[in-house]
C-alpha cells in the first residue's frame, strides 16, 4: 500500500483532532493542538508529545517505568530519549521485519527510581 | 480661418480625435475639442460639440454628454460625424437598435465612410442581422480589397447564411492571396486552413475536405485535430479499412477518448459480441493502466461474461482506491441484471475482506491493505442509496466512518443520502462535518453552502461562502459580481420556500443580468477575432451566444421567477403589513390593544431595519461607483439597483413573467415544463388561442405527464365557461380539443386518465386533484385516490409521497386534517428518515435517533480498543 505525508495546517487540524479522539483513549485540550500548529520542527512537537506522556504516568501514580524500541542506527531517536533519562537496556534482534538494519534497542525509563542526571529543564517547563 | 484650412484641420482632427477615442485616452480628445471650439468663429461648431460629448458619455458624465450631442446635431444635421457621434453613444447605452438607425443616416450622407460601415457592420452581427452584415461587409470589401478583414467578415457572413459555395469561394480566393511557402508554419494561416475546411464538413463535402486537409497538413499547426478530421472524413466517405487506420492512431495518442472507440467500431464493424471485445482487449494489451477500454465494453457485454468482466473491473478499482468508481459505473444501473450482479459481487466482497482481507473467501493470495474494504464500503452505500434503499446505505456509510473518520468523502456521502432521504437539516449538518475537515478545500466549501440553501439556512450559507470570497463586500454582492450563479439559482429556490419572494425575484433577476452580460460581451470579439484570425473559435463563439439561454441556470432561474409572479399574481401582496391578520374576535379590547401595538411597534421596527438596509446598500453602492469611476474611465451607468420590496409588489406580475418565459419557448421548447408554465402564465390571462398553443405543444412531448392533465381540464373548464368568445376562436378550440378530449366529458376524460395510469402515484395525484376540482363533493373519494400505498404503486419514493402529502396540505383537496395525519404517519413507517414526514412533537425524537446513530458506533469503536 502507498503512504503519503502532508503537513498539519489550521486547515486540516481537525482531522489530526479527530485521529486521536478515535485512536488514543485520552483526549487532548485546544491548547494541544494550538500547540501543535505553531510548532514548525517534529522534534518540538516530540518533546512536547513525550512531555504529555510522562506527565499523565506521573499523575496516574501506578507505571513503574516505560519502554519502547528504537532502531539501532536511529542515533538521533536515541538521543533524544535519553535526554529524557531512558536507557538502553537490551538489543533485540531482527525485530523490524521489513527495514535495514532490523535489531532494535530497547530504551527504558524507571519511574519509580530517582530521576538523577536527567536534564531538569526539559521536565519543567512544559506542562 | 478659410473654409479648405477648417475642412482639413477638421478631417485630421477628426480622425486623430477618432483614434483617441478608441484608444480610450479621453483627457486628449477633449484637448482636441477644446482646441477647436476656443475659437469663437466655431463655438457653436456642430460636429465638435458631437465629439465633446461622446468624451463626456467616456468620462461617466452621462446627461452632460447627451446635451452636447444632439446639440452637436441640431447646429449641422446633415453631418455625418454627428450621427456618426450619436450611434456611439446609443451603442454605449446598448441601445443597439437605436444605434444602428443613426449609423444607416450616417451612411446616407457619406456612403463610403469606413469608419462608420464598420461600426455598422459590428452592430448587425451583434444583433444577427445576417442580411445587413453581409451588405455592410460587401461595401467594405469594394472600398478595401487589401484589408484582409474585409474577406474574412464578408467569407463568414456567408457561411452563417448557410450559402456554402460562395463562402468557400471567398476562403480560397483569399488564402491564396495569402501566400505562405509550403515548408513555414505560420498559426493565423493555420487556423484559415482549418475554418476553411471546418466549412467544408458543414457542407457536407467529405471529399474535398479529405483532399484539403490532406494537401495542407504539413502547414496546420493542430496535429490532433487534422488526424480527427481523417477519421471522420473517410468514415464518411466508406473508406474504411483506412479509417480503421486513424482510429488505431487516435488511440495511442489517447487511450481514454471514448469517440474515437465509437469511430473505431465504426470502421471494423466487428460482427459478433466477441470480434467487438477483441477490439478493446488489444488496446487494453498496450495499454494496460488504461480506464476506458475496460469500462467501455461493460456497456454492451451481459450475462456471465459481463459478471466476469465485471468482477475484474471492480477488484482493480478496490485495491488501487478509486473514489469515483461508482460514478463511473452508475450509467449501467438502467438495467436490473447488471444492477443485480454488481450487488452480489460487491456485498460478497465486503463479506469476504471483513474476515480475511481477500476479495472472497475461497482463494489466496496476497491480502488487500485495509482501504479496499473501505472503498468497498464506500460504493456499497452510494449503490443502496441509488435504489432508494436508506437504511441500509446508512449502515454502510457508518461502517466506514467509523474505520476512517477522518475521510471527507464519506461525510459528503452521508450527506447526500439525507438530503435523497428528505432529511435537509441533516444532511446540512454532515455536510458541514465534511467541510470542517478541511476548510482549504473551495469544493467541500461550496457543497456546503449548497446543502445549507437546500435546508432554507441561508445566512449559514452566505457565511460558509464568506470564508472564500472577496474581503471588503458582502459574500452575496461578491458571488453577484463572480456570477456565480449555482449559489444564486439555490438562493432563489431557498428563498421562494421561504416566502420571501421579493428576496427570491432579486436572484432571479441577478441571474438574468449575468446572462444578458455574457451576450452583450461577445461585442468586443468582432473585430478581436477577425485580427487574430481565430476564426474557428469565433465561430463557435457565435452559436454558443445564440442558445446561451438554454443553459440550466436560466432555466432554474425563470421557473423560480415565474413560479413566484403566479403566485403573486394570485395572491398580491398589500403595502401595509405582510403579516397576519388578526383575529380579532377572541381577544379582549385590552388584549387586542396589546396586540396592535405590538404589531405597530414591530412594523416600525421593520421599517427602520428597512431603511437601514437601504442606506448600508446605498453607501455601498456610492463606494463601489466611486472605486469604479477611480479604476476606469469608461462606464455605462450603474443599471437600476434590484429592490426586493419593488420586485415582489410589481404592477403587472404577469407580464413580468412573461419576459422570462420568452428564451424558455424560444430554445428550450423541447422540455414539457416550459409549456405548462406557458399555460399557467396564459391561464391566468385569459388567453385561449395561447393557452391552446401552450397544450398543444405539451401534449406533444408527453400526452400522458399528470400536470399536463391539470391544465387540460383546467382549460376545457375554462373553455365551456366562456361562452362570450369570438366565434372564430370558439370553431378553432371545439376542432383542436376534440383531438385531444374525443367526445369525452371531463368526468370521464378524469376517470380514464386515472384507470389507464393505475400503478403511479403521481397520476393517481393529479387525477385525484381534478377529481375534486369538478366536483367538491367527491372529496373524500378523492383523498382515498390520491393517498393509495398499496402494493402495486411503481413510484413510492420519498419525493412523489412528498407531493401527495404537501398536496393535502396546500388545500388542493379542501381541509382534511385527519386525513393529513394519517397520511403523514403511514408514509413516516416506509420512511422513517425523512422530515417531512415525522410527526411534529417528535422532534427532540429525531434528533435523539440521528445522536443514538452515531453514539452507537462511538461505543463500537470503544469496545474495539
Amino acid at each position: 500500500s502507498r503512504i503519503e505525508l502532508g503537513d498539519v495546517t489550521p486547515h486540516n487540524i481537525k482531522q489530526l483532532k479527530r485521529l486521536n479522539q478515535v485512536i488514543f483513549p485520552v483526549s487532548y485540550n485546544d491548547k494541544f493542538y494550538k500547540d501543535v500548529l505553531e510548532v514548525g520542527e517534529l522534534a518540538k512537537l516530540g518533546t512536547k508529545m513525550l512531555n504529555h506522556v510522562l506527565n499523565i504516568c506521573e499523575k496516574d501514580g501506578t507505571f513503574d517505568n516505560i519502554y519502547l524500541h528504537v532502531q539501532i542506527s536511529n542515533e538521533s531517536a536515541i538521543d533524544f530519549y535519553r535526554k529524557f533519562g531512558f536507557e538502553i537496556i537490551e538489543t533485540k534482534k531482527n525485530y523490524y521485519k521489513r527495514i535495514e538494519p532490523a535489531d532494535a534497542h530497547v530504551l527504558q525509563k524507571n519511574l519509580k527510581a530517582p530521576c538523577l542526571g536527567q536534564n531538569a529543564d526539559v521536565q519543567k517547563t512544559d506542562n | 480661418l478659410g473654409c479648405l484650412t477648417l475642412t482639413l484641420l477638421k478631417s485630421s482632427v477628426e480622425s486623430r480625435f477618432l483614434k483617441c477615442y478608441e484608444q480610450k485616452q479621453y483627457k486628449n480628445g477633449l484637448k482636441f475639442c477644446k482646441m477647436i471650439l476656443s475659437n469663437p468663429k466655431f463655438a457653436e461648431h456642430g460636429e465638435t460639440l458631437a465629439m465633446k460629448g461622446l468624451t463626456l458619455n467616456c468620462l461617466g458624465k452621462k446627461e452632460e454628454a447627451y446635451e452636447f450631442v444632439r446639440k452637436g446635431l441640431r447646429n449641422d444635421v446633415k453631418s455625418h460625424v454627428c450621427w456618426h457621434v450619436y450611434g456611439l453613444l446609443q451603442r454605449s447605452d446598448k441601445k443597439y437598435d437605436e444605434a444602428i438607425k443613426c449609423y444607416r443616416n450616417a451612411l446616407k450622407l457619406d456612403k463610403d465612410n469606413l469608419q462608420i460601415l464598420r461600426d455598422l457592420s459590428l452592430l448587425q452581427i451583434q444583433m444577427r442581422d445576417l442580411e445587413g452584415y453581409r451588405e455592410t461587409r460587401y461595401q467594405l470589401l469594394q472600398l478595401r480589397p487589401t484589408q484582409r478583414a474585409s474577406w474574412i467578415g464578408y467569407a463568414i457572413a456567408y457561411h452563417l447564411l448557410k450559402d456554402y459555395d460562395m463562402a468557400l469561394k471567398l476562403l480560397e480566393e483569399f488564402r491564396k492571396t495569402q501566400q505562405i511557402p509550403p515548408n513555414k508554419i505560420d498559426y493565423e494561416y493555420s487556423e484559415l486552413i482549418l475554418y476553411q475546411n471546418q466549412v467544408m464538413r458543414e457542407a457536407d463535402l467529405f471529399q474535398e475536405s479529405l483532399e484539403h486537409i490532406e494537401t495542407y497538413e504539413k502547414q496546420i499547426c493542430d496535429k490532433l485535430i487534422v488526424e480527427e478530421i481523417k477519421g471522420e472524413m473517410l468514415l464518411k466517405l466508406g473508406r474504411l479499412k483506412e479509417a480503421g487506420e486513424v482510429y488505431k492512431e487516435l488511440i495511442e495518442r489517447n487511450a481514454e477518448n471514448w469517440h474515437y472507440y465509437e469511430g473505431l467500431e465504426k470502421a471494423l464493424q466487428p460482427s459478433t459480441l466477441e470480434e467487438r471485445l477483441q477490439i478493446y482487449e488489444e488496446v487494453s494489451k498496450r495499454h494496460p493502466r488504461a480506464v476506458s477500454p475496460r469500462r467501455l465494453p461493460l456497456n454492451f457485454v451481459s450475462g456471465e461474461k459481463f459478471r466476469e468482466l465485471m468482477d475484474k473491473f471492480l477488484r482493480v478499482n478496490f485495491s488501487k482506491g478509486c473514489p469515483p468508481l461508482f460514478t463511473t459505473l452508475k450509467s449501467l444501473y438502467y438495467n436490473p441484471e447488471k444492477v443485480s450482479t454488481i450487488q452480489e459481487l460487491v456485498t460478497g466482497y465486503e463479506a469476504s475482506l471483513k474476515t480475511c482481507d481477500l476479495f472472497s473467501t475461497c482463494e489466496n493470495g496476497e491480502k488487500e491493505p485495509p482501504t479496499t474494504l473501505l472503498w468497498v464500503r464506500y460504493f456499497l452505500a452510494q449503490h443502496f442509496d441509488k435504489l432508494g434503499q436508506c437504511s441500509l446505505a446508512l449502515d454502510y456509510i457508518n461502517a466506514a466512518i467509523a474505520s476512517t473518520p477522518t475521510l471527507i468523502e464519506l461525510f459528503y456521502l452521508k450527506a447526500k443520502i439525507y438530503k435523497h432521504v428528505g432529511n435537509l437539516k441533516e444532511a446540512a449538518k454532515w455536510m458541514d462535518e465534511a467541510q470542517s475537515l478541511d476548510t482549504a478545500d473551495r469544493f467541500i466549501n461550496s457543497k456546503c453552502a449548497k446543502y445549507m440553501l437546500r435546508a432554507n439556512m441561508v445566512k449559514d450559507a452566505e457565511e460558509m461562502c464568506s470564508k472564500f470570497t472577496r474581503e471588503g463586500t458582502s459574500a452575496m454582492e461578491n458571488l453577484n459580481e463572480m456570477q456565480c450563479m449555482w449559489f444564486q439559482t439555490e438562493c432563489a429556490a431557498a428563498y421562494q420556500r421561504l416566502g420571501k419572494y421579493g428576496d427570491a425575484l432579486k436572484k432571479c433577476h441577478e441571474v438574468e443580468r449575468h446572462f444578458f452580460e455574457i451576450t452583450d460581451d461577445q461585442f468586443d470579439f468582432h473585430t478581436y477575432c477577425m485580427r487574430k484570425m481565430t476564426l474557428r473559435a469565433y465561430v463557435d463563439l457565435l452559436r454558443l451566444e445564440d442558445v446561451l439561454r438554454k443553459h440550466a441556470f436560466y432555466f432554474k432561474a425563470a421557473r423560480s421567477a415565474i413560479e413566484i409572479y403566479l403566485k403573486l399574481h394570485d395572491n398580491p401582496l398589500t403595502n401595509e403589513s405582510k403579516e397576519q391578520e388578526v383575529n380579532s374576535e377572541n381577544l379582549s379590547a385590552k388584549e387586542l390593544k396589546k396586540m396592535l401595538s405590538k404589531q405597530r411597534r414591530a412594523q416600525k421596527k421593520a421599517k427602520l431595519e428597512e431603511e437601514r438596509k437601504h442606506a448600508e446598500r446605498e453607501r455601498q453602492q456610492k463606494n463601489q461607483k466611486k472605486k469604479r469611476d477611480e479604476e476606469e474611465e469608461e462606464t455605462s451607468g450603474p443599471r437600476e439597483e434590484l429592490v426586493p420590496e419593488k420586485l415582489e409588489r410589481v404592477e403587472n406580475p404577469l407580464e413580468e413573467a412573461i419576459k422570462f418565459l420568452i428564451p424558455l419557448k424560444n430554445l428550450i421548447g423541447d422540455d414539457i415544463e416550459t409549456h405548462l408554465l406557458a399555460f399557467e402564465i396564459y391561464f391566468r390571462k385569459g388567453k385561449f388561442l395561447l393557452m391552446l398553443q401552450s397544450v398543444k405543444r405539451a401534449f406533444a412531448i408527453n400526452s400522458n405527464n399528470p400536470w399536463l392533465h391539470e391544465c387540460l381540464i383546467k382549460f376545457s373548464k375554462a373553455v365551456s365557461d366562456h361562452s362570450n368568445l369570438p366565434e372564430i376562436v370558439s370553431k378553432v378550440l371545439t376542432q383542436e380539443m376534440q383531438k385531444i378530449f374525443v367526445n369525452k366529458n371531463l368526468e370521464s376524460f378524469n376517470e380514464e386518465f386515472l384507470k389507464h395510469n393505475a400503478t403511479s402515484i403521481q397520476h393517481q395525484l393529479s387525477g385525484a386533484k381534478m377529481m375534486y376540482f369538478l366536483d367538491k363533493s367527491r372529496q373524500e373519494k378523492a383523498i382515498a385516490v390520491a393517498t393509495r400505498l398499496d402494493k402495486n404503486m411503481r413510484d413510492k419514493n420519498v419525493k412523489t409521497l412528498t407531493k401527495v402529502f404537501e398536496a393535502l396540505l396546500d388545500g388542493s383537496f379542501g381541509s382534511c386534517h385527519t386525513q393529513c395525519e394519517e397520511y403523514q404517519a403511514a408514509c413516516h413507517k416506509l420512511f422513517p428518515f425523512t422530515s417531512a414526514f415525522m410527526p411534529a412533537t417528535n422532534e427532540d425524537d429525531s434528533s435523539i435517533a440521528s445522536v443514538n446513530h452515531t453514539a452507537i458506533n462511538h461505543d463500537l469503536l470503544c469496545n474495539e480498543i
